[in-house]
């Protein structure tokens, strides 16, 4: 290659590998058009000017003109190429100036008066163009000018009180004054022969290259594909072989004496060698400057889906998200938030476990706003710029700006904004660019999709673990965790709390289910409350739950146990428009390894602590002991009516509680004593129960008996009296729809006959008298003194005694009132606590409930 | 990032969109900014002391709780704890006070707490404006760090010497003269410095009340026709483009034979206006500056609340500085009645085009006031625009409520301060009648109907020149800013109209009730008119003579 070719063809070289990257390149804006058109004319130019100095086919003047036409086309190129750049309209003068530079290059083609070929000198083996310009280059010149004034008003026009545009078309400006010089100098003596106006053409190319990509219209990593370097590497090749493949094979024959064939061989090998080389120079070149981080980011990505798609828990994605971001981007801060039930986004994953995790992003905040519409990251002081900005509040300001968040990227899966991710800024101090961008938005489509799935996943499995109403474990899932935890505490302690709703069929009977479902779910919460962190609460069964306490011991499970039981006593007892009944709960513990040496036994024994407390009155807390095992053991052996029907005597009882509070207090305490007296005498276990229901149900006929009546404070009339002592055959007409009760009637039915035949209302005497009514009787009348009345002061239990006493033989059978004074008085029986006030006798000598 | 800054980062449309974005919001969007913001203004203000005084323990949740809850206030209800600038029973720290007239006499003035949120909103409104004013079609705003500010402006502490340093803080536009500078100077000497720079400089903006502004542009024109020595001295310190420009403007008016007006010397890019009465000076400021003014509502409690766009159709509102509320007319009217009739309100999305409403505030992010009737009366001119582009309502100012009487946004006289100003001037006045009038060229006056004392008659010199004087005297001592109007605008703005003797009562048992003290409505008057025609001739005929 001789004289100043070497210049063109780096100049082609650079203006062909633009092009064809562009050309390879997805098109998105007309500027990029705009500047090809370019482009392809400084090709002409050079392309001509490199073919016309080496010479080639067909002849010098031939390249001469078509590389003429290159530079006289190139300034009508540029008024395709401003108003693009700047977001306007083409104008009038573009096709105005590319008709006459067209024609100019036209005449110029024909005549060669504006730009005549060049004059070949060849001297010594080198071959030199010599221009010899005439007057008629400054027609030229005069137009180039006229057409460059034109273009800088326009360039003005456009600018004009826009400096962002002014700035970002002043490398362009630049370029085209340099191109300007550069021909100009080209045509003065000094320079003759030395191409300057390529030169200066390189630089405007240049100058235009890096317009584009400060206006990030392309990206750096564009330019760098392997197509790119093998063409790179190619064409300095081909320099090197034009240049240098001559020489050394001369070198080679002539100072080393080598053969022709084995040099073209060697001289073969060396150019391989060296393109080689030069490829594997350019692309590692080009990955340390560029794409590293790009490959290394791709490779993240690529191993985050992978291990992304094998997760099922959402906090494990999220983890793993946040190791691969802080891996690639290190970073001060980084919060996930996911969008919760209510449709507020709270904090569910942070980079740093110190991370303050209490607020939330709400449904409506403007982020929300922003990314129903926009699916990409976006850096904060962008979002600032948005309208919907001005909706955020100014605490919500100040917090963003404390947290130093610098970036924010959505988790969108299917439209839907799963989450949003909060970046702090770079632990470096730099801001986040284009590709920061890209990579977290790649992570977070990525991210989005499998934390949705897990997310559906972990929902289906825990509403498969969740009972629906109350939102504690469900049955199936509480055997599991039973086992679990058992297993986990097995060298340490457990308890387990069975918990049962006192007469809840009768509160769902007495204010509907609706009622009842309202109360299942406080109980609920009150249990999940009390449970939260340190057990597990399960709905076993309608009206039933359990308590599972890992590393509780006995007492401990009482002391959660009996605030719960008062929480639930507690609970508003309003529904707005009337009042409710409270509730009460029996409940049954059984704590591991002290009571129960495998799950199914701590649940056995739970339960049968807890069936316990139900049979003896309900309302209570027991701890599974082994006198509880003798007791049901015992219990087992008999099974009664009342097992069957307790229920229904509850809701019996419970309907005196509303009406009279002071029967049914006063019955329970009838039920204990006769009971008692009962037990005492040695009777059968089944007597000794049935006198317990009867007692219960002595006095159910006062239902039928008007509260006036019942609460009367003073003396009742005949009339009065007369109703009152109907209460007895009210109770056993009751007491007849519950065949299977059948037979506590004869007991109810005699409880007010006398000993001595003045009772009512058989009037039966002495021995007729059941003995399980004459057993009542005491009991009832023991009850009535010793308790308070509307009407009388408790009498001591002393008195009332010496009352039964001297009245038996009269109204009570003598050998009992032995039985129960001794009982009494040697402590078997306990004083039960005093009724209420309003106790109305229906005896006049008043010492009978 | 100043928006200096942004100028050169990013592009028109960006910036825009970053400014004037709200004008295409929808009636949704814009609702739910305004909710929005509301819900956080709820929470400081009535965990506020000050908020808690009002509310007497209740803390509404919601934005309807909130306006059941919370009574229309006025600045009655907030001057124990703002006038003596109690900061801890505020809803958020204030950076500034900001300070106005209030009724003269005993209410000599009011101020309002400003704080940074309130300042930062204020400040991207006020550019949004002037690139709203600077605008010919959307997005084609021309600003540049080179231009120049003529403002007619009072300083600090009122609201309009905010400005400046809002500006400032944005841009390094140049104010004529300096700010610093400006502050010492009378409001003569401002002007007439400003027009000296700006024949040097150039000027782009102008930026005043309607009434000022007209004011002070006719000083010019009058200043070039005046003394040569003074326009040759201003010409002297010209740049030469502005003296090539004046001798062409010079033989442009010669040959259209009429005065030399700002516009041929000055190419405003924008003529911003505020306060009242700037329809009464919109026509005549396009004359003399070959731009058409652009108005911006803003005021002392509010902040800046609205601009109106290149289409000069309407003011819309920012979503992010106020809650806003609207009275409507027939509420208002029943509130005139009975003043202790709660009025009724509706959202800015229930204004329907054509009413008059009066505005109801809540002031955003820390402010102090809460549906407060600031005491300006808007107008509905439409719901969406196809000049602007969007769907949302625009507005037109219309006046202050009916009882209070503002003189081209200079006064606030009320029924109080002129039973003051006639209790001090010890005139014998009987009773009287005062409502803001028109001249026949546009521009506003108070005309009080007064009828005197029939005893004193004979030993008083009751003549409407001493009752127009003597009340004038008093007005300035009561209302410093009724003082400014006659000094700095050079106006009267109290006509007298004596009224026969008896006329009231005539008026009373004519029509069975009292005509209102305040600005009654043109037909009251004139019915009154009547009565005092009818009387003094005795016959009906009269009443078809006078219409």
């Amino acid at each position: 290659m001789s004289g100043f070719s070497w210049i063109s063809v780096i100049s082609l070289v650079f203006y062909l590998f633009i092009f064809v990257t562009f050309l390879v390149a997805k098109k998105n804006d007309r500027v990029i058009y705009a500047f090809m058109v370019l482009l392809m004319l400084l090709i002409l130019w050079n392309g001509g000017s490199f073919a016309m100095r080496s010479l080639f086919w067909p002849s010098v003047n031939f390249w001469h003109y078509v590389s003429a036409y290159g530079v006289l086309l190139l300034l009508p190129g540029y008024f395709f190429f401003v108003p693009s750049f700047v977001g306007q309209k083409h104008c009038f003068g573009a096709y105005f100036w590319s008709f006459v530079f067209l024609a100019i290059a036209i005449v110029n083609q024909f005549t060669g008066i504006f730009i005549p070929p060049p004059e070949v000198i060849r001297s010594g083996g080198q071959t030199s163009f010599v221009y010899e310009y005439t007057w008629h280059i400054y027609i030229v010149f005069a137009v180039v000018i006229l057409c460059i004034a034109h273009l800088c008003a326009i360039t003005w026009r456009y600018c004009k009180g826009n400096q962002i545009a002014l700035q970002q078309m002043m490398p362009v400006l630049t370029g085209i004054g340099i191109l300007l010089a550069g021909h100009m100098a080209s045509t003065l003596a000094l320079f003759k022969g030395f191409p300057l106006d390529i030169i200066s053409g390189v630089v405007n190319a240049v100058l235009i290259f890096y317009a584009l990509y400060k206006k990030r219209l392309f990206h750096m990593t564009l330019l760098l594909s392997r197509g790119n370097c093998y063409l790179i590497s190619l064409l300095l090749g081909a320099i090197i072989v034009s240049n240098f493949v001559q020489p050394l094979q001369n070198f080679l024959v002539t100072v080393a004496g080598m053969k022709y064939v084995h040099s073209v061989i060697l001289v073969a090998l060396v150019l391989i060698l060296v393109t080689a080389l030069l490829y594997l120079s350019i692309k590692s070149l080009f990955d340390a400057l560029f794409i590293r981080n790009e490959q290394q980011q791709g490779a993240v990505v690529a191993q985050f889906s992978q291990k992304s798609s094998r997760l099922l828990s959402v906090k494990e994605i999220l983890q793993n998200f946040t190791d691969a971001v802080m891996e690639n981007i290190e970073m001060e801060r980084l919060l996930i938030f996911i969008q919760s039930e209510t449709g507020e986004y709270k904090i569910m994953h942070t980079a740093s476990a110190l991370d303050e995790k209490r607020f939330t992003i709400s449904a409506d905040h403007p982020i929300v706003s922003y990314f129903k519409t926009n699916s990409g990251c976006v850096l904060m002081k962008d979002f600032e710029r948005k309208t919907v900005y001005r909706g955020v509040w100014e605490s919500e300001k100040r917090l963003v700006a404390s947290l130093g968040i610098e970036c924010i990227c959505p988790l969108i899966c299917e439209n839907e904004l799963f989450g949003i991710v909060l970046l702090g800024g770079k632990k470096d101090k730099s801001s986040y660019h284009a590709g920061d961008l890209n990579f977290l938005q790649m992570l977070s489509t990525i991210c989005a999709i499998a934390a949705r799935n897990a997310s559906l996943y972990e929902k289906a499995l825990e509403e498969s673990r969740r009972d629906e109403l109350t939102g504690l474990l469900n049955l199936k899932y509480f055997y599991e965790v039973l086992d679990r935890e058992f297993d986990k505490e097995k060298n340490g302690s457990m308890s387990l709390a069975l918990i049962s709703i006192d007469d809840f069929k009768l509160y769902n009977q007495l204010y509907g289910t609706h009622e009842g479902d309202v109360a299942l779910q406080r109980i609920g919460a009150i249990l999940k409350a009390s449970t939260d962190g340190c057990g597990f609460a399960a709905r076993i069964s309608g009206k039933e739950f359990a308590l599972i306490l890992p590393g509780y011991d006995t007492y401990s499970a009482k002391v959660m146990c009996e605030n719960i039981a008062n929480q639930v006593r507690g609970m508003s007892r309003s529904n707005g428009s009337y009042q409710l009944g409270s509730l009460t709960l029996s409940v049954g513990i059984c704590a591991a390894p002290y009571m129960a040496s495998t799950p199914k036994e701590l649940l056995r024994n739970a339960d049968s602590a807890m069936y316990s407390v139900k049979r003896s009155g309900k309302n209570g807390i027991l701890m599974y002991t082994e006198e509880v095992y003798l007791k049901e053991t015992q219990d087992a052996q008999y099974k009664s009516g009342y097992s069957e029907h307790a229920s229904t005597i509850y809701a019996l009882t419970a309907a005196i509680d509303a009406k009279d509070h002071y029967t049914f207090q006063h019955s329970q305490n009838v039920a204990y004593y006769a009971a008692s007296l009962a037990r005492g005498m040695g009777l059968e276990q089944h007597m000794v129960e049935t006198v317990k229901e009867a007692g219960l149900l002595h006095d159910i006929g006062k239902i039928g008996v008007r509260e006036d009546i019942l609460n009367k404070s003073g003396p009742l009339t005949q009339e009065e009296y007369e109703i009152m002592k109907g209460h007895v055959d009210n109770a056993a007409n009751m007491i007849r729809y519950l065949p299977s009760l059948d037979y506590v009637i004869p007991a109810v039915l005699s409880h007010h006959e006398r000993y001595d035949g003045g009772g009512y209302p058989r009037k039966l005497a002495g021995e007729e008298i059941p003995l399980l009514g004459r057993i009542l009787c005491i009991a009832d009348a023991f009850d009535a003194m010793t308790s308070s009345r509307s009407y009388k002061q408790p009498v001591s239990v002393e008195r009332a005694l010496e009352i039964l006493r001297e009245e038996a033989n009269r109204q009570f059978d003598p050998t009992l009132v032995g039985i129960f004074v001794d009982l009494v008085e040697c402590g078997e029986i306990e004083v039960q606590a005093g009724t209420g006030e309003n106790e109305r006798s229906a005896n006049p000598i008043g010492i009978q409930g | 990032m100043r928006f200096q800054e942004k100028l050169h980062t990013y592009s028109k449309d960006e910036l825009w969109a970053e400014y004037c974005g709200f004008l295409n919001l929808s009636t949704n969007e814009f609702m739910s900014i305004q909710k929005r913001l509301l819900l956080e203004q709820m929470d400081l203000w009535c965990s506020s002391e000050l908020g808690q005084s009002i509310l007497k323990g209740r803390h509404p949740k919601t934005v309807e709780e909130f306006r059941s809850m919370v009574p229309l206030t006025t600045y009655e209800d907030y001057a124990p704890y703002l006038l003596a600038k109690k900061t801890s029973v505020l809803p958020a720290e204030p950076v500034l006070w900001i300070q106005t007239t209030w009724e003269g006499g005993v209410h000599p003035m009011k101020v309002a707490p400003y704080t940074k949120g309130m300042l930062d909103t204020f400040k991207r409104n006020v550019v949004a404006g002037l690139m709203l004013a600077t605008s010919q079609k959307k997005g084609d705003f021309d600003i540049n760090v080179t231009d120049h500010m003529l403002y007619a402006l009072a300083p600090l502490p009122y609201a309009t010497g905010l400005l400046p340093l809002l500006f400032k803080d944005e841009i390094d536009i140049e104010f004529l003269p300096p700010v610093k500078e400006a502050e010492r100077m009378s409001f003569r000497e401002r002007n007439a410095m400003g027009f000296k720079l700006g024949m040097k400089k150039g000027i782009e903006y102008f930026f005043g009340l309607g009434s000022v502004l007209y004011y002070v542009s006719q000083g010019l024109t009058a200043m070039q026709q005046g003394s040569k020595k003074s326009l040759r001295d201003k010409l002297l310190s010209a740049s030469p483009a502005m003296i090539l420009r004046y001798t062409m403007a010079k033989r442009r008016c010669r040959k259209e034979n009429r005065e030399l007006m700002p516009k041929d010397l000055f190419k405003l890019k924008c003529l911003i206006c505020a306060g009242t009465d700037n329809r009464c000076y919109k026509s005549d400021l396009e004359k003399l500056w070959g731009i058409r003014p652009t108005e911006i509502f803003a005021g002392t409690e509010p902040t800046c609340i609205g601009s109106e766009t290149w289409s000069r159709e309407g003011v819309y509102f920012f979503p992010d500085a106020c809650f806003y509320e609207f009275i409507p007319e027939k509420e208002l009217d029943l509130n005139m009645a009975d003043p202790s009739y709660q009025p009724r309100t509706v959202l800015w999305d229930e204004v329907v085009p054509g009413g008059t409403y009066e505005i109801v505030l809540t002031v955003f992010k820390g402010g102090a006031f809460a549906r407060y009737r600031v005491g300006d009366v808007f107008r509905c001119v439409g719901i969406g625009s196809q000049l602007d582009g969007n769907d949302i309502p625009r507005f037109q100012y219309i006046d202050r409520v009916p009882d209070v009487i503002d003189i081209a946004g200079f006064t606030r006289i009320t029924e109080n301060s002129i039973r003051q100003a006639i209790q001090l001037s010890r005139l014998p006045i009987e009773n009287w009648v005062a409502k803001k009038e028109f001249t026949d060229n546009n521009r506003p006056y108070m005309h009080l109907y007064v009828e005197m004392e029939r005893s004193t008659l004979t030993n008083s010199a009751v003549s409407v020149q001493i009752l127009q004087e003597q009340l004038g005297i008093y007005f300035k001592y009561l209302d410093s800013d009724y003082q400014d109007l006659k000094k700095i605008l050079g106006v009267d703005p109290l006509k007298i109209t004596l009224l026969k003797c008896g006329t009231f009562a005539s008026y009373e048992r004519k029509f069975q009730s009292k005509i209102r003290h305040m600005n009654p409505e043109t037909c009251e008057i004139n019915d009154l008119m009547i009565c005092h025609q009818t009387d003094s001739l005795g016959k009906e005929g009269s009443l078809r003579e006078w219409f």
